[in-house]
């Protein structure tokens, strides 16, 4: 991250086991994550859980913020984590004068896309039927 | 996501803008001859294709054979899965005629961004709503 980037949000340092948001929050503020250090672990309220792990130089929390929709996931900091946060305006400003924040933020949504799609893929699958030998 | 909803993504994000103009085309336009290979079946290139003018095959290999799956033309995008994500080819792209093109590979990235930095935000609203279209068919199965 570039000062250049930075001066339109804030630092947040958090503690392992830190819940950031959770599913169905209402999304105001400071409400789009990018992890400097640390670790946290994106939770969908599935039935079988679907958990994303994400590094650092990771973007989250953008797309209920773009949306204006309640909070779709949880975010849960698995370990000590250094956060910056912006706003929507603030993000709106960074990523329109810098090209790696945009590129590195939809190359996440993408991937992170990407993990739905396989996963939706997946579980619609039927699991192959396992018989022992003999039977 | 299929590749086609993609491609919508894609084509939101750049046709909105109207960004190409002679400067763009100059320094990203390449001419293909026909029968040219542009992407082939399993590679982990990562160049996005704009067609301009002309059309292409898009291929699966099958045997020694490639079986036509469609054929796209003017206004096209091609290969933008790779673009993002480094996915694995799936298709074969081979030229039908001559074809003209934009090319842009990640590296220049930041060349498209200074032709028109408002695609962005288009395509980041467009995949905000995949992705919440995606968790809902996720919790919708049981």
């Amino acid at each position: 991250m570039t000062e250049q980037e930075l001066q339109y949000g804030e630092q947040l340092r958090a503690e392992p086991g830190t819940f950031l948001y959770k599913p169905g929050d209402a999304v105001s503020g400071m409400s789009i994550y990018f992890i400097v250090a640390g670790l946290v672990r994106l939770e969908l309220p599935l039935a079988d859980p679907l958990p994303v792990y994400l590094h650092p130089d990771s973007i989250f929390g953008l797309v209920e913020t773009l949306l204006a929709c309640p909070r779709l996931t949880g975010a849960y900091c698995l370990e000590s984590t250094i956060l910056y946060r912006w706003d929507r305006e603030g993000f709106d400003l960074a990523s329109s004068v810098s090209w790696e924040l945009a590129f590195n933020t939809i190359a996440g949504l993408t991937q992170y896309l990407r993990v739905l799609n396989a996963e939706f893929s997946s579980r619609l699958r039927p699991s192959p039927a396992v018989a022992p030998k003999g039977t | 996501m299929s590749g086609r909803d993609y491609t919508e993504i894609m084509k939101i994000a750049f046709q909105a803008e109207g960004a190409i103009n002679d400067e763009v085309r100059r320094k990203f336009g390449h001419t293909y001859q026909d029968k040219t290979l542009l992407i082939r079946e399993g590679d982990i290139g990562q160049q996005i294709f704009w067609i301009l003018e002309g059309e292409v095959y898009i291929t699966r290999r099958e045997g020694n054979k490639y079986k036509v799956l469609n054929t796209v033309g003017k206004g096209e995008l091609i290969g933008e899965m790779s673009f993002f994500d480094k996915s694995v080819r799936s298709a074969t792209v081979i030229s039908k005629g001559t074809v003209e093109a934009l090319v842009f590979s990640r590296e220049n990235f930041q060349d498209i961004f200074a032709a028109s930095p408002q695609w962005t935000k288009r395509l980041l609203a467009s995949l905000s709503s995949r992705i919440q279209l995606m968790i809902g068919k996720l919790q919708s199965l049981r």
